[in-house]
């Protein structure tokens, strides 16, 4: 299975192309160019190093945020499209578990050690959303062996927004909390409230992400908050990545695959009820289109059309009214 | 106008998203409009009594691929039928450009089509020509909407310059502006308009701006000031039973500003037929009064019908087609502009 995606939330473009979780090509532009103007170039410079046409791929991903408000749109709108012309399944990630997978792939040896003391692996993308606020949420890391099973995909736990396989291992990474956001200032205390360990010390806690680089105080308050009553839990047991890096199309990628996986028994049960719902939402539409407006709930419902989430961003007000 | 050597339809799959319209359109050989697909936004942007560039942006996003796909299905054709795609990437909001131009190069990658990239404005003035193909001899043009409100000189072979805009407001920021000073909801020009025809514009008196200046550039942000001032001088103005007397004369005098220069320029320029096009072009008093002085002065106004005045895709699917027959096709490395000339 062919999977191309499209990463364009951070400032820079990412583009990959994935056969299953091997990537066979990655292409990227740095800061300071014109999304608009390369991005067609990048995909199809990305499929030529993959050696691929556009009509293999099979599925398309892309990071739907939230992210830099230009950059991610113009992803979602090339992506959406391309999809669309080749009437081929699209899969919207958000880039907090885009993030999480970063970090994962980033540190991997970093946490073999509390690995093998049996203990939990939490893995927290912090990202730095701009106005003084970061974003950020919790991914319990899963480790099984490589089984002799022959459908190891039946495995997938719900939740699992990725399933790694190293060297015998499978690795799943599980979201067990929404997005969360905090002024950075508040970050530590907000963390500290909201991330209750199982059992006491059992957890090994992995933040990184663009908040670290952007505000120099958080890893400080980090690891200072251990000594304080209220944050013990996050004392030494905590380690901060605070390496700038940028989501990568290759981790969207892998996301997309297992969101597909994940997805694949479910929306097939779900095709039935799922085209009644298109066909009133059209109608819906159709006679609202007269009027000049589309509403919402009808919107979204045929989106689902295109296997694609609403765009999630951070909740948006224009004016103080 | 018209050139024979392709033997089959010319179907052009036209986008438009330099606002806060999502639109496509598909166009037959420059003319026979298959589909034009509008999808308004004003719910959305009513509430704050003017475009959010922002909340557009968004709202594109979320429809561009449904409203692709409805026109290409109400016209009855399939992809592979679209011989070039044709899509605004220029004058217009950033954010909303990007949408549209991100999914026509899409199609024009993915579906191995050439890409034709247009001029908002000049999409504008050919929507006379999705009406009545065969324009010959110059014109001048008025472009008149929320974004712009300009004078063009086009010359026999449709090359277009500018000779007059607007120096601060255009006519519908000030029609907006003033229903919002009102409270009267977005947008305004519609309700404006509703309004207008149960009052008597000759009760309140307001300035003419820039009619007498020389040259075919316009203001309409005196003449809202000049309202206001009116307002606070005499608040019984702004009483319920005045407010058409009141706002029948503000859409007069912008009325009247608009028609004067544009017959002026015609006259200067020795042409004897004008285009009009935007959205305020659907104003039922400009088109009233453009038929009143078009006929005491012996020319001819061509006006399109209200659908094809507001933007819409089926103006920029006809453009595409005259630039695909010219073989102006675009790169897929175009970039949108927020300002541009024609």
């Amino acid at each position: 299975m062919y999977i191309l995606g499209i990463d364009s939330s951070t400032g820079r473009v990412s583009v990959a192309v994935n056969s299953d979780q091997q990537l066979l090509s990655k292409v990227e532009y740095g800061k300071n160019q014109k999304f608009m103007v390369s991005i067609i170039a990048l995909i199809d410079k990305a499929l030529k190093k993959a050696n691929i046409s556009l009509d293999f791929v099979d599925l398309f991903a892309v990071n739907i945020g939230p992210g830099d408000f230009t950059g991610t749109r113009i992803g979602i709108s090339v992506a959406k499209t391309l999809a669309w012309v080749g009437s081929k399944p699209i899969c919207g990630i958000e880039s907090l578990d885009v993030a999480a997978l970063g970090i994962f792939f980033k540190n991997f040896k970093k946490i073999q050690k509390p690995l093998g003391e049996g203990k939990q692996i939490i893995i927290a993308p912090v990202l730095d959303v701009k106005r003084n606020e970061v974003y950020f949420s919790f991914y319990k890391m899963e480790e099984s062996s490589l089984g002799n099973s022959k459908d190891e995909r039946s495995e997938f736990k719900v939740h699992a927004i990725s399933n790694i396989s190293i060297q015998n291992k499978n690795y799943y990474l599980n979201k067990v909390s929404g997005g969360h956001l905090a002024k950075s200032k508040d970050f530590t205390k907000k963390f500290s409230a909201l991330f209750v360990p199982d059992n006491g010390f059992s957890s090994y806690i992995l933040l990184g992400g663009s908040a670290f680089s952007s505000y120099k105080h958080l890893e400080s308050e980090v690891k200072e908050s251990g000594g304080s009553r209220s944050g013990s839990h996050l004392s030494s047991l905590t380690g901060v990545d605070k390496r700038v890096f940028s989501p990568d199309a290759f981790h969207l990628n892998l996301c997309a695959y297992c969101n597909y996986l994940n997805n694949r028994q479910e929306s097939l049960k779900k095709v039935k009820s799922t085209r009644q719902g298109n066909l009133r939402g059209s109608k819906a539409q159709g006679s609202k289109a007269q009027n000049g407006s589309i509403p919402n709930s009808d919107t979204n419902s045929l989106l689902a059309d295109y296997g694609l989430a609403p765009l999630y961003v951070r909740e948006f007000t224009p004016f103080k009214t | 106008m018209q050139n024979n050597n392709y033997k089959s339809d010319i179907n052009i799959l036209g986008i438009e998203t330099s606002c806060d319209d999502t639109c496509a359109a598909v166009v037959q050989n420059g003319s026979k409009i298959l589909s034009n697909v509008v999808a308004s936004q004003n719910y959305i942007h009513e509430k704050y009594g003017g475009v959010v560039p922002e909340l557009a942006s968004r709202k594109h996003i979320e429809v561009i691929t449904i409203i692709i796909k409805e026109a290409l299905e109400q016209s009855g054709l399939k992809l592979k039928d679209i011989s070039a795609v044709s899509v605004t990437n220029r004058p217009g909001l950033v954010g909303s450009l990007l949408v549209g131009v991100g999914a026509a190069k899409s199609i024009s990658y993915g579906a191995k089509i050439p890409l034709v990239a247009v001029n908002h404005l000049k999409a504008h003035l050919y929507s006379n020509i999705l009406i009545n193909p065969e324009q010959e001899g110059g014109f001048i043009g008025l472009i008149v909407s929320g974004g712009h409100s300009s004078l063009y000189v086009i010359e026999c072979d449709w090359s277009i310059s500018e000779i007059g805009h607007t120096v601060d407001d255009a006519a519908g920021e000030a029609f907006d502006k003033i229903a919002r000073f009102l409270n009267l909801g977005y947008p305004g020009g519609p309700v404006i308009d509703k309004l207008a025809r149960e009052g008597d514009p000759s009760i309140i008196e307001l300035p003419r701006p820039m009619l007498g200046s020389g040259d075919f550039n316009f203001s309409f942000s005196g003449l809202k000031t000049a309202l206001i001032y009116r307002t606070r001088k005499n608040p019984e103005i702004m009483g319920k039973e005045n407010i058409p007397d009141l706002v029948a004369s503000f859409q007069e005098s912008v009325v009247d500003v608009l028609v004067e220069k544009t017959i002026r320029a015609c006259l200067e320029f020795k042409f004897n037929k004008i285009l009009v096009s935007g959205g305020v072009a659907a104003n039922s008093r400009l088109r009233e009064k453009f038929g009143i002085k078009a006929e005491e002065n012996n020319i001819e106004v061509r006006i399109p019908p209200i659908p094809l005045c507001m933007d819409n895709a089926a103006m920029v699917a006809c453009l595409g087609y005259h630039e695909f027959i010219r073989g102006n096709f675009s790169n897929l490395d175009v970039d949108v502009y927020s300002r541009s000339d024609i």
